[in-house]
């Protein structure tokens, strides 16, 4: 073991710079980061290495796919197996779902309480070029191209994947749906209200509602309740029977819609009709923020 | 030009080489290993440690993890600590044997995700009881090692001083 120059030197260049990065992180907790000094540093971090990021992308892409295609062939016959016998099982409860969201279809409209999500909302098409070390994904659109934090991503199965948390002028950073601090406010299609949170796995998150829970059905979808997201994007479903704890359901596990073991080549953005803060309630959700407040949701 | 600023403007091209392929490609490319993926970035910044003086060493890991805290969406400052602390723990284990300098990128990837885990619970990312943490625990200081074993004779090429190259 030896110090290449001897001496203190690089044990106090150490403690300075792990002062530096903690007082970074102190600008992280303030949420200064899009704006100011921190804000042109990021901007600037995204013009050195976004083209060359585009560049690989573009390059890598293909080698990629088919590598990844490759190496997942084993799981997928493995999952394949599985899936078919779900499948059957699935189909069955269908037509089971459909009459159900048939019937809630019509007492919403009976209500009208439609989708904020309008059929003429455009949504932003953007390339992947990456993940991030935290595993959200890197796309290749950013503010100049209208993409602002809080907007709700989208997979091309148009399945809820995750929310916007950070813009530069060309690049955005998605976090995912499974990231463990996220959380959306979802319902199922017989109106109970809960809680959808990550768990940093692919396959789970957790669903918990805080009062008035009642048993859920195997196979029901959850969709978003509105609350900074659009209304009516599906989340996930329950894979098993939920019953509730006296009036609470806690952190009972709830599988994606989206696939979340492979990253999409690219997203939608759905730009937001109402900014957040025109909805009608004040409700704050542990661990998450206001689509607008430039957090992680 | 002196050697030992060159060979500190290679290890800056390596790491930003490094730093693209990791938000690029290395991320994304996790089915085969449970979910993970290795980390070039802290290997880069480790076997770094061994051809580079000190404070460029630490410089150097400092500024690449503050890079990859700029282009994700983490706490910024998380990834400059943990760099930091790696390029720390890289000068002390580092050896002037190339096996011992492969092998200490085990404990030093183990101490990073531990870092990790540490200040993101302590920031509120997640907390220290997750089972990701034993898994990551496990599974990335090993690919890390592979991973060194496999960049170290590219590293020693770009980075040994040219005289100590011709010697050896």
């Amino acid at each position: 073991m030896r110090l290449r120059s001897g001496r203190d030197t690089p044990t106090f260049v150490f403690i300075v710079l792990v002062l530096l990065s903690f007082v970074l992180m102190t600008f992280d907790a303030q949420r200064t980061e899009q704006i100011g000094f921190v804000g042109v540093m990021r901007n600037g971090a995204a013009a050195l290495f976004g083209p060359l990021q585009n560049g690989v992308d573009a390059l890598a892409d293909p080698f990629f796919e088919f590598v990844s295609g490759i190496a997942s062939v084993t799981t997928l016959r493995r999952q394949n197996d599985s899936l078919v016998l779900e499948n059957e099982e699935l189909r069955a409860r269908i037509q089971e779902v459909s009459r159900l969201e048939l019937e809630v279809e019509q007492l919403r409209a009976l209500l009208d309480l439609e989708s904020k999500l309008e059929l003429d909302t455009v949504p932003i098409v953007a390339d992947v070029t990456g993940a991030t070390e935290d595993g959200g994904l890197l796309i290749a659109k950013g503010a100049e191209q209208g993409v602002f934090v809080g907007m709700p991503v989208l997979n091309d199965a148009q399945l809820l994947i995750g929310r916007v948390v950070q813009t530069t002028e060309r690049q955005a950073v998605v976090e995912l749906l499974i990231d463990t601090p996220n959380a959306v406010i979802v319902d199922s299609p017989d109106g109970l209200t809960g809680i959808i949170t990550g768990t940093g796995r692919a396959a789970e998150l957790r669903f918990s509602v805080e009062f008035g829970a009642r048993e859920v059905a195997e196979g029901t979808v959850f969709s978003t309740a509105g609350f900074g997201l659009p209304r009516g994007l599906q989340v996930a479903f329950a894979h098993e029977t939920l019953t509730p704890l006296g009036d609470q359901i806690t952190d009972a596990r709830v599988t994606p819609l989206a696939d979340f073991s492979r990253l999409p080549r690219y997203v939608l953005i759905v730009p937001l009709i109402e900014p957040p803060s025109s909805t009608t309630t004040t409700t704050t959700v542990p661990g998450s923020e206001p689509a607008t407040g430039g957090g992680s949701g | 030009m002196n050697p030992q600023r060159l060979a500190v403007g290679r290890a800056i091209v390596l790491l930003m080489v490094g730093i693209v392929l990791q938000t690029t490609l290395i991320n994304r490319f996790q089915d085969p290993f449970f979910g993970l993926s290795p980390h070039l970035v802290v290997v880069l910044v480790i076997l770094s440690a061994r051809w580079v003086d000190a404070r460029a060493a630490l410089l150097l890991g400092f500024t690449s993890g503050l890079f990859l805290d700029l282009l994700g969406g983490g706490i910024l400052g998380l990834r400059a600590l943990m760099l930091t602390v790696v390029a720390y723990a890289g000068l002390r284990m580092t050896s002037e044997l190339p096996l011992r300098s492969v092998a200490g990128v085990w404990p030093i990837s183990l101490l990073a995700e531990v870092v990790q885990f540490v200040i993101g619970t302590l920031a509120g990312r997640g907390t220290l009881l997750q089972a990701e943490l034993l898994e990551r625990s496990l599974v990335v200081p090993v690919l890390n090692l592979v991973l060194a074993a496999l960049v170290f004779p590219l590293l020693a090429r770009a980075l040994r001083p040219r005289g100590r190259r011709q010697m050896v």
